[in-house]
């Protein structure tokens, strides 16, 4: 007998679902063309309706209904998705189904009977627990990317969290960012040794307990270190803080959590960061789905459904949607478009339905293929605003739009903001 | 049932290894749709979510491997059903022994004509995107009420048709040039232009002779019941205003620029006799993007945000009584000027008071481009997830209203006893069409599918509706398929049933293309009837 | 040409007095041979029907498609007052009966809220035009058509009508039919099938003007352009719109035929305008004036090209409405550099509004010479430049007088595509002349179709060429069509490719 009450408390929410296909879209009325209509990278990359947001609330309630087995091909459909939450944005343009709960739900139900995550994921979650990173490099490694020359304030209210990532693979955005917050002279500290993985390639496969463990002890950690507001350049790690650690930990977080770009926007308000050198680029935007529509944290609702009227039953008081609105869009178009030199120009899929990299949820390490050719879609995209180069906001997305840009031999440059922030300091 | 191997693996062979499953994970999801309890309830299963599950599914990527694939299956006598964007229950295979082919994989637009005001179309091609791209040469697409994110090309070749601009952009039958079609033997029909053996075109779909058009479809479509659409060209209409295209703002909050001369106008009645002659007037003013009537609360859903916002605006929609919902759109001053002095005076000479010049409700301007980008009707799904709908005939704007005025009494007995949602037996969707020469009317009832008695409530509501129509001569619902429906409007309806099958005999003598929501051929009846004997 | 013996012929007659009333049979030689050819050259080789029946009921029409069923007779249908044209009435085989239905020629109903009327086939358009004035309504009209022409009939044929922007199909005006199959069942197309009989619907508010359907198949799309050949006809209800009370015409004139396109095309676009359609001088001379010497003054007056716009409203804004329409389009013209004018050398509006509102007395095409075989096909409007010229190559090449060609472009659906013709004009009584113009007649038609003209309408011997020049799949599906419809081919036998009983 399987259990399946995490699944069954979405019944209500799959069972609305009208399979409009609604959730493969970016929201109709901001389609600009057909080429760049598309959300969902998993139904542009497999075909079949499972794939969509959609089809995996169908698949939920196939095996709510004991209609499927519990085979490979359930563990690639609920797999094969990068958790980028466009399917979600678009379906409560309109209604209020929970698309992309019920896939992280999906998730952790295979994990709690066996069935997930699949193999590589494993080994990242394995990673990430023995050695506190999912690429199993050395812990004792992790700081590795600090500058000789840091300048670290002990008992600093403010913490720079590198993760994972920008420790060992994208080392020249964690160090680019030390040296941004030392010429803008912002005092920091880091969580050194004591950093861990913030625990997102543990949870965004289903591995809800192991990572609520994590979770719970990166807390304290950061709480420990006095730290008031957790400053992290990765968009994974930051929504994770924002976003999923309140929702699963059911608490506020007793620090505030930014990323570098909503720090810089605010000094640069402030007139506490001048650029002072030009930038002559022609660039656009990638908005991070974790630091965009992912970032927004789970609205708080203790209502009940009520029969409004005879048969027409309805959340009482109204259930926010957590749909995108609250992401983190504006700060990093902000600094970007406050350096000399620089000229933005936006994709058609942006903000809270820009499309994914390609790299999350899972997705790089299991479905490398997938992963590429997702990001060979986004960059077909930003080479179609004739742009010079592509920017960013998140490791992991320049690693997936990096290997994209290889693939297909683009002289399209890709920067992380915060290098072109310091290219302008 | 389960696909023979040889089968498979011949059909793996024309379409690639990635485009086929007949893995159950795979399949069970093709058999789900929002009206599967009425599907099983319509073949025989046991109530559940899902209905048949398709044997595979199978993505072909070009006409040519819809060819393939069609043989194919026929060869082996299995069935076929094909989908494109798949909204609703008709997209659901009617037994275990047809394959669904997911027309996902062709989604060219193949052409745009700008001069000639057509374009031609693959199935997956969506009406939102299509008009995102004929934006681009200031013309504009009709589009269904289900939404801009179905198929175009599946609501003209196959499916039903009214939009909430037919009054300006027809009906999808009408708007049909050349067609692509394979039929159910894997054989290829060019229609029209396209048949041409010198220089074919897209642009003319009739003839030489008589138009196929008509074997085809009808006031609604074959419904995969007779072959694969594959690509047709249809008609282009004028984009109806200023073509710009400007949204600002974040999810929920967008801010639509509005373009120049734009309009709504919520004109409400009083009763049935001023309703009848406004909409008499406004459609031969040919004034309106958008001209059409549905009951308060339905507008409430539709100019609403989401469930939220629909709590707060079905209080002030819900005191209309009988409301015109028109937009006006126009490309010039003088033209817009002109539309608003006809609306003002039509409203006057009928009786009608006009909210929106009130500003007693004033639409947002996300509503004006989801207007635009006919998004409207899927508000309706906002209210309850189970709905169905009766009437559905479609003949003069008198005759829908005479639907209208019957409907009210008999739906409200159901809701009277709390069977059915409580819309004062005014839910409705009355649509004008080719500036009033034509209209339909469907009244959606609203049920709970988790309570066996307002379902049972909404079958005898649909069967007393039927009844009705057939008593007062209210033209055939636009949503009878299938054999039993088939043979029961057909005997009232000068016999059309037996010449619809013996098209079916004649295009698909084998039944192979799935007759669930068409019609068999008299064998493949014969067959059905033992099987249900058997069962019973 | 053939004739029927007369013993046959009395035979025929027997069987089917039981069935007509005594007048309404024929097998007079002298009414016989007027049904024998029509004054198209070329189309078809003459022959004479062995009868002639003028049904009035369609329980006559029931019991003689079912006679012919039986004794393995032809029918072929006509519905319009000599003189015919295309072929469409002359027999093909022996032992045919000519279905002559211009007694039937009632008008059924005139629904003026509902913009319909319910005509019997005999119903010419000088009759209808009269009582749809009377009633307050404007019919959709070809144009400056023949008096004596059948209404339904030009319908069913598909004969283009002259406002674009109220000619959403191309079946419009054809709404609804009542009709009998060729296998003599009766059947009520699109709303018109029911439930109900049609007083039921009337009563309840219908008005069999929707002609999709029943359900999941359009058979009005199937009757309509088949020439007879799948059903008889015994009413059919179409559009109309409510009169006009203001008309205010212009004209937009060229050297060039694609020069004013652009504009054209603008206009369509934005379905500005009602009656739009272009001409060359000769065929607005024709359609203006009425003796040869006449003409050829006027066409002398005339510039090379005239496209035809013209505006109206009805109701209380009507000037209102035109005042719009008339600003938007001198926009338009202003845009692509064009003058409109309102008058032109020779022409008044009044003269024009005739021959938009107007019956013709006799076939205009008749007027100039006599005789006019005319070429028409569809296409769009951009492509027809090329089919002159290559028109104008066979004319030098057969020796067919070039300034006797007649050009009528007819924007339809919408503007999506164009009726696009050709009017040979002859003499018919100059035998040299007559063969020429058959000679270009044909090699001009086959050379059109080699081009990629869509021949939709396929009369007489345009028929072989199109069907040879189309797909084979579609003849198989029209071939299903026809075994359903009329399984032992006795209507209109040898019409489209239905060429089984042609001897």
């Amino acid at each position: 007998m399987i259990a399946t009450e995490g699944l069954e408390y979405y019944r209500d929410v799959m069972e609305r679902c009208i399979r409009c296909s609604l959730c493969k879209w970016i929201p109709q009325i901001q389609i600009k063309s057909q080429k760049f209509a598309s959300v969902c990278p998993s139904i542009e990359e497999y075909g079949f309706h499972n794939y969509s947001g959609g089809g995996r609330l169908i698949t939920a309630l196939a095996l709510l209904s004991k209609k499927i087995p519990y085979n490979a091909k359930l563990a690639e459909v609920v797999y094969t998705c990068t958790e980028c939450g466009g399917c979600d944005v678009s379906c409560k343009n309109l209604n209020d189904l929970e698309p992309l709960e019920v896939i992280q739900e999906l998730r952790e139900h295979l994990v709690k009977i066996g069935h997930g995550p699949l193999s590589n994921q494993k080994k990242f979650v394995e990673n990430a627990l023995k050695v506190h990173n999912p690429y199993g490099e050395s812990h004792e490694e992790r700081m590795r990317w600090l500058p000789k020359d840091a300048k670290l304030t002990k008992g600093a209210e403010i913490g720079y969290f590198a993760g994972c990532t920008s420790s060992y693979r994208r080392t020249e955005l964690a160090s680019a960012t030390v040296r941004v917050l030392n010429k803008i002279g912002v005092e920091f500290n880091v969580l050194g040794t004591e950093e861990f993985c913030c625990g997102s390639p543990i949870y965004r496969v289903g591995e809800l307990e192991k990572a609520k463990g994590l979770m719970e002890e990166n807390v304290k950690k950061v709480q420990s270190a006095g730290i008031k507001t957790l400053v992290t350049s990765c968009a994974g790690c930051y929504a994770m803080f924002k976003a999923e650690y309140p929702k699963v930990l059911k608490m506020e977080l007793p620090f505030k959590v930014l990323h570098v770009s909503e720090l810089l926007e605010n000094l640069l308000k402030e007139g506490k960061v001048k650029f002072t050198k030009k930038v002559p680029m022609t660039v656009t935007y990638h908005d991070p789905c974790h630091l965009g529509r992912g970032s927004e944290p789970y609205p708080k609702w203790e209502g009940k459904i009520v029969e409004v009227m005879p048969l027409i039953k309805m959340p009482l008081p109204p259930k926010p949607k957590r749909q995108g609105t609250y992401g983190c869009y504006e700060a990093p178009r902000n600094v970007l478009q406050q350096i000399p030199g620089i000229r933005l120009t936006e994709m058609e899929r942006t903000r809270e339905f820009a499309y994914c990299c390609g790299a999350g949820g899972g997705v790089k390490a299991q479905f490398p293929e997938f992963a590429l050719n997702t990001s060979k879609r986004r960059i077909e995209e930003a080479r179609s605003t004739k742009a010079g180069a592509l920017v960013s906001c998140c490791p992991f997305c320049k690693t997936n739009l990096q290997d994209g840009l290889a693939a297909i031999r683009s002289d399209m440059k890709f920067y992380d903001l915060i290098e072109l922030v310091e290219m302008a300091l | 049932m389960e696909l023979d191997n040889e089968t498979y693996l011949r059909l793996e062979k024309i379409v690639g290894a990635r485009n086929i499953s007949a893995d159950p994970v795979i399949t069970v999801n093709y058999a789900y749709s929002f009206g599967s309890e009425i599907l099983c309830d319509k073949f025989g299963l046991p109530r559940s979510h899902f209905a048949y599950a398709p044997i595979a599914v199978i993505l072909p990527g070009s006409t040519g491997e819809v060819q393939e694939v069609v043989k194919a299956i026929h060869e082996v006598g299995l069935k076929f059903k094909a989908q494109s964007t798949g909204l609703g229950p008709w997209n659901n295979v009617s037994g275990e022994d047809s394959v669904i082919i997911d027309l996902r994989r062709m989604d060219k637009i193949r052409k745009i004509d700008a001069k000639n005001m057509y374009a031609v179309i693959e199935p997956y091609v969506l009406g939102s995107t299509l008009q995102a791209e004929l934006l681009k040469f200031d013309l504009n697409t009709h589009m269904p009420g289900a939404g801009p994110q179905v198929s175009p090309l599946a609501s003209s070749t196959s499916m039903f048709g009214p939009g909430f601009t037919s009054d300006a952009t027809g009906y999808s039958e009408r708007n049909v040039l050349g067609v692509e079609w394979v039929l159910p033997d894997g054989d290829l029909v060019k229609l029209g232009t396209l048949g041409l053996k010198n220089e074919p075109e897209w642009y003319c779909g009739d003839g030489p002779g008589f138009s196929l058009r008509g074997v085809m479809r009808g006031a609604s479509g074959a419904k995969g019941g007779l072959g694969v659409f594959t690509a047709c060209a249809v008609k282009c209409y004028p984009y109806p205003c200023e073509p710009k295209w400007k949204i600002t703002g974040v999810s929920p909050e967008y801010e639509f620029e509005m373009p120049k001369f734009m309009q709504f106008h919520i004109i409400n009645y009083r009763n049935f006799d001023d309703l009848k002659e406004a909409l008499y007037q406004f459609s031969q003013e040919e004034i309106g993007f958008m001209v059409n009537y549905s009951s308060g609360l339905a507008l409430a859903a539709i100019f609403s945000r989401d469930r939220g916002d629909l709590i707060k605006t079905a209080g002030k929609y819900g005191l209309l009584k009988k409301p015109i919902c028109l937009l006006i759109t126009a490309r010039t001053q003088r033209e817009f000027e002109y539309k608003e002095k006809v609306v003002n005076t039509i409203v006057e000479v009928t009786n009608g008071k006009d909210f929106t010049k009130k500003e007693t409700l004033v639409p947002r301007s996300q509503c004006y481009v989801e207007a635009l980008r006919s998004m409207l009707g899927l508000h309706a799904f906002l209210a309850s997830g189970a709905f169905t709908s009766a009437f559905g005939g479609m003949d003069s704007i008198g005759v829908t209203i005479t639907m209208a005025e019957l409907n009210v009494p008999v739906k409200m007995e159901y809701v009277n006893k709390k069977l059915l949602a409580n819309d004062g037996g005014e839910g409705i969707w009355l649509q004008t069409y080719e500036y009033g020469h034509y209209a339909h009317a469907e009244m959606p009832a609203m049920y709970d599918k988790l309570n066996p008695a307002s379902k049972a409530a909404v079958l005898e509501y649909t069967m007393r509706t039927n009844q009705l129509i057939y008593e007062k001569a209210l033209n055939v619902p636009f949503t009878v398929d299938g054999d039993a429906m088939h043979d029961y409007w057909g005997p009232r309806t000068c016999n059309y049933q037996v010449w619809l099958r013996k098209l079916k005999e004649a295009f698909d003598p084998d039944n192979s293309s799935d007759s669930g929501f068409y019609i068999s051929t008299e064998s493949a009846l014969e067959e059905n009837k033992k099987k249900e004997q058997q069962k019973a | 040409m053939k004739r029927s013996e007369n013993g046959l012929s009395s035979e025929i007659k027997r069987k089917l007095s039981p069935i007509f009333k005594a007048d309404s049979i024929s097998i007079d030689p002298e009414i016989l041979k007027s049904y024998e050819m029509d004054v198209s050259l070329g189309l078809n080789d003459a022959r004479m029907p062995s009868c002639v029946v003028w049904p009035q009921s369609i329980k006559e029409v029931q019991l003689l498609v079912k006679l012919a069923n039986e004794q393995a007779l032809a029918l072929v249908p006509t519905s319009s007052e000599p003189p015919r044209f295309h072929g469409t009435s002359i027999p093909r085989k022996d032992d045919t009966i000519v279905v002559d239905f211009t007694k039937m020629k009632n008008i059924l109903n005139i629904d003026v809220k509902n913009r319909g009327v319910m005509l019997e086939p005999g119903v010419n358009f000088g009759e209808y035009i009269e009582a749809a004035k009377k009633a307050g309504l404007r019919p959709h009209l070809p144009l400056y058509p023949y008096a004596k022409k059948s209404v339904v009939g030009a319908a069913l044929d598909r004969e283009p009508v002259i406002i674009p922007k109220y000619h959403w199909d191309i079946a419009d005006p054809l709404l609804c039919t009542e009709l009998v199959f060729g296998t003599g069942n009766m059947f009520r197309t699109g709303a018109a099938a029911g439930p109900g009989t049609l007083a039921q619907q009337k009563e309840s508010g219908g008005a069999q003007k929707n002609p999709m359907g029943p359900t999941q198949f359009s058979p009005f799309r199937i009757v309509q352009g088949a020439q007879g050949s799948i059903a008889l006809v015994t009413w059919a209800t179409l559009k109309v719109q409510r009169a006009i009370d203001l008309r205010k015409t212009f004209f937009v004139t060229s050297e060039k035929l694609s020069e004013n396109f652009d504009f054209i095309y603008e206009i369509l676009k934005y379905r500005l305008g009602d009656e739009i359609f272009i001409l060359n001088n000769l065929n607005l001379a024709v359609l203006l004036e009425n003796d040869p010497a006449a003409i050829e003054k006027l066409r002398k007056q005339l510039p090379k090209w005239i496209g035809i716009i013209s505006l109206t409203g009805a109701g209380t804004l009507a000037s209102d409405k035109i005042t719009w329409q008339e600003g938007d389009i001198m926009e338009y013209a202003n845009k692509f550099g064009i003058k409109l004018v309102d008058t032109l050398p020779g022409v008044s509006s009044e003269v024009i509004a005739r021959i938009l509102e107007e019956a013709s007395p006799v076939p205009w095409r008749l007027k100039y010479k006599g005789g006019c075989n005319d070429i028409f096909f569809i296409s769009t409007l951009d492509r027809t430049p090329r089919y002159e010229e290559i028109l104008r190559k066979v004319a030098i090449q057969e020796k067919f007088n070039a300034s006797n060609i007649g050009v009528y472009i007819q924007p339809i659906v919408q503007g999506c595509n164009v009726h696009c013709e050709f009017d040979l004009y002859f003499d018919p009584n100059n035998g040299n002349e007559s063969g020429i113009t058959k000679n270009t007649f044909v090699k001009a038609s086959q050379a059109l179709i080699d081009h990629g003209a869509f021949f939709n309408r396929p009369y007489g011997i345009w028929a072989d060429m199109i069907y040879s020049n189309i797909q084979p799949e579609v003849v198989k599906s029209m071939q299903k069509v026809k075994n359903i419809f009329d399984p032992n081919n006795v209507l209109c036998p040898g019409v489209l490719c239905f060429k089984e009983g042609v001897e």
